[in-house]
């Protein structure tokens, strides 16, 4: 049995809508994801991230290209793939007049479960979700925080070999994304595999183990966060603050970015100390760092956009 | 350096959100080709049934039209904080509650009103009003119209959930505008309920004009409960919902 | 057919999704702590019998209360398609019973057990006052009308249900749904005879009305119960025509109802 969990080749989407120009949301999009992994998926507002999540997960239909879910075709057979997946959706709201506890055992009981297991995996999943507070307060009367952990917590509780969660931790606090994160690479060890949107680049640094950035219904990078970092010609930023106008010095040590009076520069550990002998010559203030995925992410998209 | 921070007009903003919610609601086309789906159905009733009503329910259904104009500024209000939450977007500006209150409604009327017009020209035809008839008839329509609009916007206030108001508003505006006689004459209502159906605005402005036509035959003292309970009624909503706009226009 | 190893690797997974055990928790709560939305649909049926009542003739009021049954289980179709639309464009649930074993006529099933909970009240008033006026009118409700009825009432309903949810899932935005509904249930309900005879109406609105369901359903009722006459060949006509209409509905409700996105 092959190791991959989602394979798509030339996945093309494109919206028509009477009185509105086309969009093409994927204009040949190719990748894999390997069973148990954890894959995020970037990119701009519009870019296609979300309609080639509806795709693999059989709520869209492409208009050419393939792709298979542990291996049957989604779009001709949909349904021998349905079990075996769940989905986020994004924004999606509970039930207003069910409780989070009757939220997920319902839906449970929907897919099939037991009345055991069911309840079993919803008091799991509250748990899990910090939830065991609000779990009997009708969802109408929840934040909307709450509201995303309770949807986050149904399908969680499904522990299907295939999730796909549309940016799942949108409104939570930073505590409770923590949760979902522990969760997700807990079922990540029972042998589930993950694909999600996220705009949280932390998160997507956190937790995924490879990643795709796609562009105007494009993929331009695939690979590990690590990877993107070091594309953009360094590990380490430094932030000089009255920087901006000795720039040119700061140039030959890679990508400068300026901002009003300051500039950040990023450098490979191993020009470090030459840079900041130049800082320290100029009489400027200068600050070291980690180079984040957002400043790769922008960096790298920043690119493709002046390519076009 | 100072800002003067005059106090707002009252009933500020009331042309621009009028014009704002009618434009909104120009482009349901849908909604406003449905929009005398149950009047029709109510008079086809009577046609077939009892054709010698047909003047009385005509009559009936443009006061039920202007009442159930009441039950739209229901559902957009509600529509608009629950889903949109677009009234704190409009709030949060020099547009004062009444304002936003009275140009919801009166947007809703300017769209609304025109398939109104064209049943009450078939009653027109139909019972051939005189001037004066057709005087009270527009007159009664605007009192039944303030009170639906004074009502629906102050339910609207109290749904949490999109799915709960369909229930509660069908309810409620089939209580006011079926039940009672609006689309049939006050006579064949049980005499004594007749004052409680005569304090209700719909049927209170359908039993005038039945009177006026010869329709309907109520004692001097039921007219006069209709009359003034109506004058009362239109005041007394109307205020409520103007002072009841501003206490909710901040959420405690 | 699964497909190759996965169901072996996966041998826990649910292969069939069961729409029973969760929608009736899910029209059950809806209605219990909602106690005010079960009365309108029982309130609503009688609001309207009264108004008849006042403008029709006596004779014609158990005829009006087998309509009053008939209509409510119609608009089971309109409220089907208020919840189905307002889950799948609001709060996004429909996707979430989409990417599952449940499948497209388990949670048409499903929505439909949900909102028949909020009527049955109504019907089992409405039958329990058509067994009382009927008895006192002569036009008692024996066993073989009580089946027929309710023979009718289910087609009605598995009917009706599938016309909402199909209506439901063309509908884009939370504002259609109100009017759609209203004109499709509405209109559907004016144009049936089920609060009169069919032989009242206008000739060409007879042709019209017999093609529709809900006439049959309505003639069969009306027939059984001795409110219009029919003889047994007429009725097996009846239940025949019914039958068509109802397989014909539901293939092309079946056939229009989305259940993915295009």
């Amino acid at each position: 049995m092959s190791d991959l969990a989602l394979r798509a080749v030339d996945l093309r989407k494109t919206y028509v809508t009477k009185g509105s120009p086309s969009v093409n949301a994927l204009a040949g999009v190719t990748m894999d994801v390997r069973r148990g992994e954890r894959l995020a998926l970037l990119g701009r507002n519009g870019a296609g991230k979300t309609t080639f999540l509806r795709i693999a997960s059989t709520l869209l239909r492409p208009s050419s290209g393939t792709i298979e879910v542990f291996g049957v075709d989604v779009d001709r057979h949909p349904e021998r793939v349905r079990p075996y997946i769940a989905v986020v959706p994004q924004e999606g709201k509970p039930f207003f007049h069910l409780t989070p506890r009757e939220q997920i055992y319902t839906y449970l009981r929907a897919r099939g479960f037991g009345r055991e297991t069911a309840r079993t995996r919803t008091e799991e999943s509250i748990q899990r979700m910090g939830l065991a507070e609000c779990a009997d307060r009708l969802a109408i009367t929840l934040s909307g925080g709450q509201r995303q952990r309770t949807m986050v917590a149904t399908v969680i509780a499904t522990q299907a070999p295939l999730l796909f969660l549309d940016e799942p931790t949108i409104g939570m606090d930073p505590f409770a994304r923590r949760s979902v994160w522990e969760s997700l690479r807990e079922l990540t060890r029972r042998g589930s595999t993950i694909v999600l949107t996220t705009h949280y680049l932390d998160e997507a640094d956190a937790l995924s183990q490879r990643l795709y950035i796609i562009e105007r219904g494009h993929v331009i990078v695939s690979g590990t966060a690590e990877d993107l970092k070091r594309s953009v010609g360094g590990t380490l930023k430094v932030q000089l603050p009255q920087g901006a106008a000795a720039v040119e010095l700061f140039r030959s040590f890679g990508a400068c970015v300026i901002d009003g009076e300051a500039v950040t520069v990023i450098v490979a550990p191993e020009r470090l100390g030459e840079l900041m002998g130049v800082a320290v010559g100029q009489h400027l203030t200068a600050t070291v760092g980690p180079v984040t995925l957002e400043e790769a992410f922008l960096n790298v998209v920043g690119r493709s956009i002046d390519e076009d | 350096m100072r800002t003067e921070v005059g106090s707002p007009r009252p009933f500020g903003g009331l042309r621009a959100f009028l014009w704002t919610e009618a434009l909104v609601q120009a482009h349901e086309e849908l909604a406003m080709a449905t929009s005398m789906v149950v009047q029709g159905v109510l008079l086809v009733f009577v046609w077939i049934l009892n054709p010698a009503l047909i003047g009385v329910a005509l009559l009936g259904a443009v006061i039920f039209s202007m009442f159930t104009m009441g039950q739209r500024v229901l559902n957009e209000a509600a529509y608009i904080r629950i889903d949109h939450k677009a009234n704190e977007l409009y709030l949060a500006g020099p547009l004062t509650a009444e304002g936003y209150f009275l140009g919801l409604s009166s947007g809703i009327l300017l769209v609304y009103v025109g398939p109104v017009i064209a049943v009450g020209i078939l009653a027109d035809l139909v019972v051939h009003l005189t001037a004066l008839e057709l005087g009270v008839l527009v007159l009664l329509a605007g009192v039944v119209w303030v009170c639906a609009a004074s009502i629906g916007y102050t339910l609207s206030t109290a749904f949490r959930d999109n799915r709960a108001i369909w229930a509660y508003s069908s309810l409620f505006f089939n209580v006011f505008g079926v039940l009672p006689p609006v689309f049939y004459p006050l006579d064949l209502f049980p005499s004594a309920l007749r004052p409680i159906v005569l304090l209700m605005p719909p049927s209170a402005a359908a039993s005038i004009l039945q009177t006026m036509i010869g329709a309907a035959h109520p004692t001097p003292g039921q007219l006069d409960l209709a009359v003034v309970g109506l004058a009362v009624e239109v005041v007394a909503l109307f205020l409520f919902a103007v002072l009841w706009a501003r206490r909710t226009a901040r959420e405690r | 057919m699964d497909a190759p190893g996965i169901a072996a690797r996966y041998p826990n997974v649910p292969q069939r999704g069961r729409a029973l055990p969760a929608f009736l928790i899910v029209g059950w709560r809806w209605i219990s702590r909602h106690p005010a939305v079960a009365i309108t649909p029982v309130l609503l049926p009688f609001i309207f019998l009264y108004f008849l009542s006042l403008i029709s003739p006596p004779s014609l009021r158990p005829l009006e209360i087998v309509g009053a049954m008939l209509f409510t289980m119609q608009n089971i179709g309109s409220w089907v398609l208020g919840d189905s639309a307002t889950w799948r464009i609001e709060c996004s649930l429909q996707d979430l019973f989409v990417a599952s074993p449940l499948g497209r006529i388990r949670y048409l099933f499903g929505i439909a057990l949900s909102n028949l909970i909020a009527m049955l009240p109504a019907l089992v008033v409405l039958a329990a006052m058509l067994a009382w006026v009927g008895g006192s009118d002569g036009h008692p409700l024996t066993g073989y009308a009580a089946g027929v009825l309710l023979v009718s009432l289910a087609v009605m309903w598995v009917l009706f249900s599938s016309i909402g949810i199909a209506i439901s899932s063309r509908v884009r935005t939370q504002r259609q749904i109100w009017p759609v509904g209203n004109l499709t249930f509405t209109l559907l309900g004016m144009l049936s005879p089920l609060y009169y005879p069919v032989t009242i109406l206008p000739p060409l609105w007879q042709d019209a009305a017999h093609f529709l369901p809900a006439t049959y359903a309505a003639l069969l009722a009306q027939g059984a119960l001795g409110l219009t006459p029919a003889t047994p060949v007429q009725m097996a006509v009846y239940a025949g025509l019914l039958a068509a209409c109802a397989v014909v509905g539901l293939a092309v409700t079946l056939s229009l109802y989305r259940w993915g996105e295009r």
